[in-house]
């Protein structure tokens, strides 16, 4: 180690004009992206319930409906105002319930401990079957 | 006796009650995290427990960070459950493994050692969630979840230049040791 033991703190800045770069790289890289993804984005048709990786539901998101499936447990999928939610979910962190309203197409929401993903998809020809509750 | 994890200018009584006191504070703050974590979307944390992890691998040395980084993931796992401990323990591991390269290799300042071992956490939690539901959608946070990284890593940063030199005080440089003992 090069630095002085006497002096933890020698040597090293708070802030080096050079670490600009790679933070505002770091910054932009997402920024643009979502950007991107914010210019593309149509509205959703369906959306795909996902647990571990399996799809066990499809459901549309025109018709508003409480939707709940045996493999997900105590989680509950609500449609309306043409978007899907994690209505309730039996999580400890909510992280899926705090994602809210997803409405437009590639909107992601995701319960880790579950291992449930619901994403929003656009235009498809695919049929539409989902539990009715 | 040379000991892997405590460093030689430090008495053992100093080393074990230093240890006890960061992770206290660690587990601390991991739980005033979780309080207000609950107002963020996607899963996203401040990170202040990781300033302790930095405190210690800038004040002690690696192995006492790494030892703490594995205490804070264990103290996660029985506080939060299993999801949740492990995504903490790869997201703190690849943290610690990121700003443990950047501090010892390069003269990087604070603020992007904490911006680079944030970002890092992110990528570790989304590596091991994704593994363990067995589906890359979770990357869908990745956009957000890095520009809350960046920015809670500059906070981070600036808390920890700020509280060094209260860890200086605390662990003092070998020749102090042997007046403060006597």
């Amino acid at each position: 180690m090069k630095r002085n033991p006497d002096n933890i703190t020698s040597g090293r800045k708070l802030f080096r004009p050079a670490d600009m770069i790679p933070i505002i790289i770091l910054l932009a890289v997402p920024i643009i992206y979502l950007i991107a993804a914010a210019a593309s984005e149509h509205d959703g048709v369906y959306a795909e319930i996902s647990c571990g990786g399996e799809i066990v539901g499809t459901v549309s998101l025109d018709k508003d409906c409480v939707y709940s499936y045996p493999l997900t447990g105590e989680m509950e999928f609500t449609v309306a105002d043409g978007g899907i939610r994690v209505s309730k979910s039996d999580c400890p962190d909510k992280v899926c319930m705090g994602a809210g309203l997803l409405s437009r197409a590639g909107d992601t929401a995701v319960c880790v401990p579950n291992k449930v993903v619901v994403t929003v998809m656009g235009k498809s020809d695919e049929d539409i079957d989902g539990v009715v509750r | 006796m040379r000991s892997f994890f405590k460093p030689e200018k430090i008495s053992y009584a100093r080393y074990v009650v230093v240890m006890g006191l960061l992770f206290a504070v660690s587990s601390a703050l991991n739980i005033l995290e979780s309080a207000f974590s609950a107002f963020l979307p996607a899963g996203m944390r401040v990170g202040l427990s990781n300033i302790v992890t930095m405190a210690a691998m800038i004040c002690i040395n690696l192995p006492s960070a790494l030892l703490l980084t594995i205490l804070k993931a264990l103290m996660v796992l029985v506080t939060r459950g299993f999801t949740a401990g492990v995504m903490s323990f790869c997201g703190s591991l690849a943290a610690f493994a990121a700003a443990a390269v950047l501090f010892r290799k390069t003269g990087a300042s604070y603020i992007l050692i904490s911006v680079i071992g944030a970002v890092f956490h992110s990528a570790g939690q989304l590596a091991a969630a994704s593994v363990m539901m067995k589906t890359v959608s979770v990357f869908a946070y990745g956009a957000i979840l890095g520009i809350s990284s960046v920015i809670t890593g500059i906070c981070t940063g600036i808390v920890l230049k700020a509280v060094l030199p209260q860890m200086e005080r605390i662990i003092p440089a070998a020749d102090n040791e042997h007046n403060d003992m006597s």
